[in-house]
């Protein structure tokens, strides 16, 4: 924002207010939130979680070295 | 500083980075307490964001609401270094977007892929204004074009740094830095016309009671 020519207006815009939603709605968003919290929890915690997280990166590369290595086969004679 | 739960109807100060590092790795081990901490934080200025920016307030409110249980289901996936207030309103502003894409996509109007607008809406900000200073800032930024109201908002309103909201939208610091001066210079101008309804508008100036039409 430019200096030059302050404006008082304008230095109000930092001062607007920030409205909020509805009183209900703000915690019927909590709750669910909560709820989206504990699934992950959940997912992250089970033993299909735990074995995915130390998995996937080796997968991961793996899979890229595969297909890095057919890439090569069909373009290089 | 401490951050305490809002009052009813307030809003909470901006979290400093230190705590907030603290609640982010609270956060990705699923702590409520941490998640009711962000949200009562954020909430109020995100929900503003997202009014202010599509001037639909029933949208915001689907927006924010998808916005914070984006929070929820990512939380853990999170990285360290996640600075939450950029993320909110990155993932905010990527919301409307795409409801934008969305919108336009079913009306068969995909010319250009930008802020559109659907006329001269009022901002739903501007009857709630506790004074005529707000009311008139709230019309003011209501008639800005989109691109250049997105980028008063974040810089002028939400006190980010020029560098920080270009990476929100999506933009080089320097482009985000026009935008933001030409954002300045209309409401500059339609803040006079405010003040001397009967000067005529100069060229490219938005004139009360009209849209503003497409960016600039």
């Amino acid at each position: 924002m430019s200096d030059h020519d302050p404006d008082p207006m304008l230095e109000h815009l930092g001062a607007l207010p920030a409205h909020d939603l509805p009183p209900r709605d703000v915690e019927r968003l909590r709750a669910r939130a909560h709820g989206e919290l504990r699934r992950s929890d959940r997912r992250s915690r089970s033993w299909a979680g735990r074995l995915y997280r130390r998995v996937e990166p080796f997968a991961t590369g793996a899979l890229a070295a595969s297909y890095l290595a057919w890439a090569l086969s069909v373009v290089v004679p | 500083m401490r951050l305490s739960r809002a009052p009813p109807g307030g809003v909470v100060a901006p979290v400093e980075a230190v705590f907030e590092r603290e609640l982010l790795a609270r956060l990705r081990r699923g702590d409520e307490g941490a998640f009711d901490l962000l949200y009562d934080a954020y909430r109020p200025r995100v929900f503003s964001f997202l009014v202010r920016l599509s001037k639909r307030r029933e949208l915001a409110e689907e927006l924010v609401q998808e916005t914070f249980l984006r929070l929820a289901r990512r939380a853990e996936g999170l990285a360290e270094d996640t600075v939450l207030r950029a993320w909110l309103f990155t993932v905010a502003r990527n919301l409307y977007v795409s409801h934008l894409r969305a919108t336009m996509l079913e009306n068969e109007r995909i010319d250009q892929l930008t802020l559109e607008e659907a006329g001269a809406m009022p901002s739903p900000f501007e009857a709630a204004a506790a004074s005529e200073t707000q009311a008139t800032l709230e019309r003011a930024l209501g008639r800005l074009p989109a691109p250049q109201r997105e980028a008063v908002l974040l810089v002028a309103v939400e006190g980010l740094e020029p560098a920080e909201a270009a990476r929100i939208v999506g933009i080089e610091a320097e482009a985000l830095r026009q935008r933001l001066s030409r954002g300045r210079a209309l409401l500059r101008a339609a803040l006079a016309e405010e003040d001397h309804p009967e000067a005529p508008a100069a060229p490219g100036r938005p004139r009360a009671g009209r849209g503003t039409g497409g960016p600039r």
